[in-house]
């Protein structure tokens, strides 16, 4: 059975910038661009294993995206809907723009229930 | 596309569906209509849950007109699975749309300020009360209301609305089902839709053929809807079998049916649903007619003028309703290429692809009675918004000088 999760995409209007089609120095047509901020968003990875570089061998989980909560701007109301099997998995969620907090949860029967670090460590040990 | 085959018949192939729903989603209910797509759904889900001892919800949006024998079905249906069913019979203050009319272009189906005229009432235990859903408002309409319903009930978890719709039916379904490339479906599975927030639309029969669902009420002794009999006795084709509320633009064409099949109910759908009985006797013209197929103008007219005698002739809510359409329409291809006006008619090709604007395309669209102006390509307006709408278009029309 799976669980469903819902992340706010907090200042979701923030997270690209567009620099629009123009006409370089050299008289060449520039294409429009669209750039990433680079700020903080949320998402949630199953975690699958152990990994010799980063420690946790992690698939990130594409999300719906929804925005039937949303404010004119897109600053808030946005929500990211994870469907998560059966197992363990890491989040981030942001508390505000720039804030966020990562935290473990398992997903069982349909609800998910957050852990702490050393429960996830027991986990990884026995897999 | 050509299509290709998964090595099983396609009753496996739905079973196996409806299984792995069932592993997976917390919540499920069923879209049910009474019809034959989602009576053969519905048997195969609740067999599923018969073996696993789960419970699904049923959603039934009862639309007040309709046939006798339909509702015998659902009752039928319902009785037969009530230890695995939450039943959500919904008869409730709904909009409608009414193609058949320019004087009530929407009716309301269980209205409770026409009571004494119901075509019938709704049994005991349909949902009556207003105040049962906490989205629920009065007048809301049938494509709102259905959203909104698997929202609430989804209760926040990972929700399954089974639909009985099939590919074969028509290209829009079709393209519901295959719509690779813009739909988000569940863990990749084409047979399903992410609706919104926690709810996916769910097709398990999406690849069966009208003689599949037949074979399969035949095989397994099924119950279905009787009023397929009637149709099939009254010499309706396969495809033109349709169980839906009869006023809509485009199940009008079958409302000719009702009073054929039964007359004791049409009786009473023709003194509560403006305009049925003028829909019924002449909705299978075509030309000026319904706007069905090639219009022609009267002497001495232009479309434009056409278009202008065409208003003048409509009630003045649905005249008002119509010239925001229309300016709307003229004002966006004035932007784009035509700041003179949009030419009388073009190439008949061209308006049916709709790539370019004539008056023609908008006469077409008065006489079909397109009251969202679906041929014109537009889109339905939500009907909470449509006030803001009607007061937004009228500072329009005045900045843009069109009506």
């Amino acid at each position: 059975m799976f669980a469903t999760l819902r992340l706010e995409s907090k200042a979701d209007h923030l997270q690209y910038f567009d620099i629009p089609a123009g006409v370089s120095r050299d008289g060449h047509l520039t294409p429009p661009i669209r750039l990433r901020t680079g700020l903080p968003r949320p998402w949630c990875a199953r975690i699958t294993g152990a990994d010799p570089t980063y420690g946790l061998a992690r698939e990130f989980l594409k999300p719906n995206k929804g925005y039937l909560d949303a404010n004119r701007n897109g600053s808030s109301g946005i929500y990211l809907y994870f469907n998560l099997a059966p197992g363990i998995y890491e989040v981030q969620e942001m508390l505000a723009w720039n804030l966020t907090r990562r935290y473990f949860l398992r997903s069982e029967a349909g609800q998910c229930q957050e852990i702490s670090l050393q429960e996830m460590d027991i986990w990884l040990k026995s897999v | 596309m050509a299509k290709i085959g998964l090595g099983v018949s396609v009753y496996q192939a739905a079973c196996e569906r409806i299984s792995y729903v069932f592993d997976c989603f917390p919540r499920i209910y069923v879209s049910f209509s009474g019809g034959k797509d989602s009576s053969a759904m519905l048997h195969l889900v609740m067999e599923e849950a018969r073996k696993r001892n789960r419970t699904v919800g049923v959603l039934f949006v009862d639309l007040e007109g309709q046939y006798k024998l339909t509702i015998d079905h659902i009752q039928e249906c319902l009785a037969l699975y009530a230890e695995h069913i939450e039943p959500y019979w919904v008869a409730l203050p709904i909009a409608l749309r009414n193609a058949v009319s320019v004087f009530e272009p929407k009716w309301m189906c269980f209205d409770p300020e026409r009571q004494v005229d119901w075509i019938r009432t709704p049994p005991p235990n349909a949902i009556t009360d207003e105040t049962r859903f906490s989205f629920f408002r009065r007048g809301m309409e049938f494509e709102e209301f259905v959203p909104e319903f698997g929202d609430w009930y989804s209760q926040g978890q990972l929700c399954a609305c089974f639909v009985g719709i099939r590919a074969d039916e028509s290209l829009n379904r079709y393209r519901t089902v295959n719509g690779s490339g813009w739909k988000s479906s569940f863990e990749g599975k084409p047979w399903t839709t992410w609706m919104s927030r926690t709810l996916y639309n769910v097709y398990p029969i999406y690849d069966w053929k009208v003689d599949d669902v037949w074979t399969y009420h035949g095989k397994y002794g099924k119950c279905h809807n009787l009023l397929y009999d009637r149709m099939h006795q009254a010499g309706l084709t396969l495809s033109q079998m349709r169980i839906c509320q009869p006023y809509g633009d485009d199940q009008r064409r079958g409302l000719w049916l009702f009073h054929l099949i039964e007359p004791e109910t049409w009786a009473r759908v023709v003194a509560r649903v403006n305009g049925a009985n003028g829909g019924a006797l002449y909705v299978q013209e075509s030309g000026n007619m319904t706007g069905y197929r090639s219009i022609s103008k009267p002497e001495g007219h232009t479309w434009e003028s056409f278009a202008g005698m065409l208003l003048e002739s409509l009630p003045p809510s649905t005249r008002d309703h119509y010239q925001d359409k229309i300016a709307t329409f003229v004002h966006w291809w004035q932007d784009r290429g035509y700041g003179r006006g949009i030419p009388d008619e073009v190439d008949p090709k061209q308006e049916s692809a709709r790539e370019a604007p004539s008056w023609r395309r908008i006469c077409k669209a008065l006489l079909r009675n397109d009251y969202w102006c679906k041929g014109l390509s537009f889109t339905q307006t939500k009907s909470p918004y449509y006030e803001k709408y009607k007061a937004v278009m009228k500072k329009r029309r005045l900045k843009w000088g069109i009506y």
